[in-house]
């Protein structure tokens, strides 16, 4: 048995509805070596996922489709399963495992038929493949699988990608994830944030101190003037209080008829405070009670108005009076109506007989003046034209003339003067008739009001339909209720008298109360501050200490793990370190820079030491060095990488005697390829290798020189729907 | 020959012992490893901070208490005469 077959080998693989895959396809793997050529997207890297998915249950540098991983379905499987079945060897006996997921199902389900023939499902056969195997998935990578992305740091420019790729190909990158992990930032943020707010509440506490003392000083003396001796000043003093004042409240409660409250608990100091405010309360509730009821106040407003009536019925009573005494005075000047209705009567007839003489006047005016037209238009007439007198006209108008001039027009005026007189004094009379007939009205009206406001004195008294003076009953009752107000004057006299000792007793238990306070404050504030400037175990030191001890134990950890990580490097570069250098001699032929180094440093990033390297190529014969990164080509560092992946996969200690390699050739000339090949062959005897490749001319290479003999040649091809099928490759010549 | 499958909590344990570290150091090392093995980087940093964030938390209430005490204490005028 060679070494090889004593160790895991692959024999088989069926792939279905995985990836690119479809319909199912069955891989036979060379005894030493399996050749996949395809070009680029014919499922290469597929089939070499397979082999790392089965055995692992995920694809390290596969991104995400979804959280349920379903980039692993085939998007045409008609049952939207993935199934891998893989059948390994080890010294001679076959290990299936077979492993199975449905799309938009987050977990795969993994089964395993070991070298007995026993089946063994989920955690059991997962734990059976890392014992069979002997190395963890990050391992696999370093040790087994050299896929691009692992070894794309090694190639790059930035330093800080190419210290992690190499820590991940010496095995140290739980190490340097741990220690990217654990930084002890926080842990003196933390300390920083404590230590300024302790100083900034000393100097709170500080200032507190002296304005609580104060708030003490000034309670104390003001409880003092309320009457408090200085040995008083205590919560058993208050509490004894407390209750005294309780029990006068309730006898207070009593005395006026108000609803007793129930009894406070006495213990605390908050206590004295709450009685206090329960007897204040119950005092303003008292009175507010006795401003709703009170008989005083009853008292008080029937006698106002009983004064007010009083003067109501003399005020009524002096009007009506002086009424009365107004129409008398008018009798008595202009007489009474029946005296006027006589000189009405004669005068009556007075003006009645003048108007008459008056119209017999003017008929004879008129009689002149038809003679005197007559006279004037027959001035040669001899007699008279009425009477038939002879007479002279002229002589009889001059006569005429002289009559109505004087005597007719004399009568008129006198009659007219009598007319006039007789009317005026008519007019007088019915004047004061008017006069007399308003005096009377004013006279009966205020009889009236005084006996109404007469009525309801009567009435305000409760003695209806009494007739009679009603002044001096009103003076009696005035005198009765003016006895009965003083009465009840001292009565709320008392009752005040009572709510204020009451009052005074709150104050002063709340003064009580107020110093206590000031008191404990003062103590707890000098006590806090006192805790804080002595330091030790109280306050924040505590904290401070636990941070710091907390500090301390995580750069011990960090140290440790550093230590493990450079230990490691160097170990794993003591180990490949001359393998490095041949097979990077080999691989990349360099016309001068014809050696290659590692070296292995530290450096602090983020307050952490971490492994950080250095890829020196040198030339063996003068010894010039050089940064490899800045003077070699993309396939000349191409070459470094494989050199490094490759000689630290022989020293790595595992169970695996297989290694897969995807697209090994990248960015290599023909001659590299065919130093590739070369290397890669020299490693058939050890390890099975599996290879896939785009590249014809590496094809053409590994033919040349592995022949066909133990090894697989499969050519990929890949059709919408179907997806990538096998077929075994011709030979080249 | 290197070796891969090696037990990283116990190298590190070992490492700290060796170093004279603490007691609490290993313990914070046992309980940090079961936080990566459980949770990856982000478990590790989640027990850091619970940790820093119970210290600061027990800081805060001390502090709390502290701050009542000095702001209890307020100036105040004599009571009002009733």
């Amino acid at each position: 048995m060679t070494v090889r077959e004593s160790r895991v080998c692959l024999v088989s693989i069926d792939i279905e509805g995985f990836r690119g895959v479809n319909k199912r396809v069955h891989l036979d793997f060379g005894p030493r070596a399996t050749v996949l050529s395809a070009w680029n997207g014919r499922g290469k890297s597929t089939l070499l996922g397979a082999i790392e998915w089965v055995l692992w249950g995920e694809l390290r540098f596969q991104a995400s489709e979804n959280h349920t991983h379903d980039e692993l379905n085939s998007l045409f499987h008609p049952a939207g399963r993935a199934t891998v079945q893989l059948t390994l060897s080890r010294d001679g006996r076959e290990i299936v495992v077979r492993r199975q997921k449905t799309v938009r199902k987050r977990d795969s389900s993994v089964e395993l038929t070991d070298e007995n023939g026993q089946t063994l499902e989920g955690a059991e056969a997962d734990s059976y493949i890392y014992r069979l195997l002997g190395l963890s998935f990050e391992d696999f990578y370093r040790a087994a699988f050299l896929h691009q992305e692992s070894i794309r740091g090694l190639l790059t420019e930035e330093q800080k990608d190419r210290d992690e790729a190499m820590d991940r190909l010496f095995g140290v990158e739980r190490i340097r994830d741990l220690l990217g992990a654990i930084r002890p930032k926080p842990v003196t943020t933390a300390l920083a944030e404590i230590e300024a707010s302790e100083t900034n509440l000393m100097a709170r506490l500080a200032g507190a101190g002296g304005v609580a003392e104060d708030v003490r000083t000034r309670a104390r003396e003001e409880a003092l003037e309320l009457g408090y001796a200085e040995e008083e000043l205590t919560l058993e003093h208050g509490l004894i209080e407390a209750g005294k004042l309780q029990r006068n409240l309730k006898t207070a409660c009593e005395k006026y008829d108000h609803s007793e409250p129930a009894d406070l608990p006495l213990v605390a100091l908050d206590d004295l405070d709450r009685v206090s405010r329960r007897v204040k309360t119950t005092i303003t509730e008292i009175r507010l009670a006795v401003g709703r009821e009170s008989p005083l106040d009853a008292a008080l407003g029937h006698l106002g108005d009983l004064r007010r009536l009083r003067a109501e019925v003399d005020e009524t009573t002096q009007s009506h009076t002086q009424a009365a005494s107004e129409f008398g005075e008018h009798e008595k000047e202009h007489g009474k109506p029946q005296e006027w209705a006589r000189e009405s009567t004669g005068l009556a007839t007075k003006v009645d007989t003048a108007q008459a003489a008056l119209r017999v006047l003017d008929a004879r005016g008129r009689v002149i003046t038809d003679a005197l037209e007559y006279l004037e238009a027959s001035p040669a007439a001899k007699e008279c034209p009425v009477c038939g007198d002879p007479k002279e006209a002229s002589k009889l108008a001059s006569l005429l003339r002289a009559k109505v001039q004087k005597d007719l027009a004399s009568e008129i005026r006198r009659l007219n003067r009598q007319v006039e007189e007789s009317t005026k004094r008519l007019n007088a009379i019915e004047d004061l008739k008017l006069a007399r007939m308003e005096l009377q009205q004013a006279v009966e009206t205020a009889a009236r009001i005084k006996d109404e406001t007469r009525d309801r004195a009567w009435h305000a008294m409760g003695r209806d339909g009494t007739a009679g003076d009603v002044v001096p009953e009103l003076e009696r009752k005035e005198r009765e209720l003016e006895a009965k107000l003083e009465g009840l004057r001292t009565l709320n006299q008392t009752r005040e008298t009572d709510l204020k000792t009451l009052g005074e007793g709150a104050d002063r238990l709340r003064a009580l109360q107020r110093f206590l306070k000031a008191d404990t404050d003062f103590a707890r504030v000098r006590e806090k501050a006192e805790e804080s400037e002595g330091g030790g175990a109280k306050g924040l030191e505590e904290e401070k200490a636990r941070l710091t001890t907390l500090k301390s134990d995580i750069d011990a950890v960090i140290f440790a793990l550093n230590g493990l990580a450079s230990g490691r490097a160097e170990e794993a570069l003591a180990s490949c370190g001359d393998s490095i250098t041949q097979t990077y001699s080999k691989l990349c032929n360099h016309p001068y820079f014809d050696g290659l180094k590692i070296e292995l440093g530290q450096k602090a990033v983020q307050g952490v030491q971490r492994n950080t390297y250095r890829i020196v190529a040198y030339s063996k014969k003068d010894g010039q060095r050089t940064s490899a990164s800045s003077r070699l080509s993309t396939a000349q560092m191409n070459c470094v990488a494989l050199s490094a992946y490759l000689s630290l996969s022989k020293v790595l200690t595992h169970n695996l005697g297989f290694m897969l390699l995807d697209d090994p050739s990248q960015n290599l000339d023909g001659e590299h390829k065919r130093a590739l090949a070369s290397v890669l062959g020299n490693l058939l005897p050890s390890l099975q290798l599996v290879v896939g490749t785009h590249d014809a001319e590496f094809d053409a290479a590994l033919h040349e020189q592995w022949g066909r003999d133990g090894v697989s040649w499969y050519d990929l091809a890949w059709a919408p729907r179907e997806g990538t099928s096998l077929r075994p490759a011709a030979a080249v010549n | 020959m290197l070796p891969v499958m090696t037990d990283l909590g116990a190298e590190v344990r070992e490492a700290l012992k060796r170093n004279g570290a603490a007691s609490s150091a290993v313990t914070l090392w046992d309980e940090v490893y079961v936080g990566y093995r459980q949770g990856g980087p982000d478990g590790v940093t989640d027990l850091l901070e619970s940790k820093v964030g119970a210290i600061r938390k027990a800081a805060k209430a001390e502090a709390s208490e502290m701050r009542a005490a000095a702001g209890a204490i307020k100036k105040k005028t004599r009571g009002r005469k009733r």
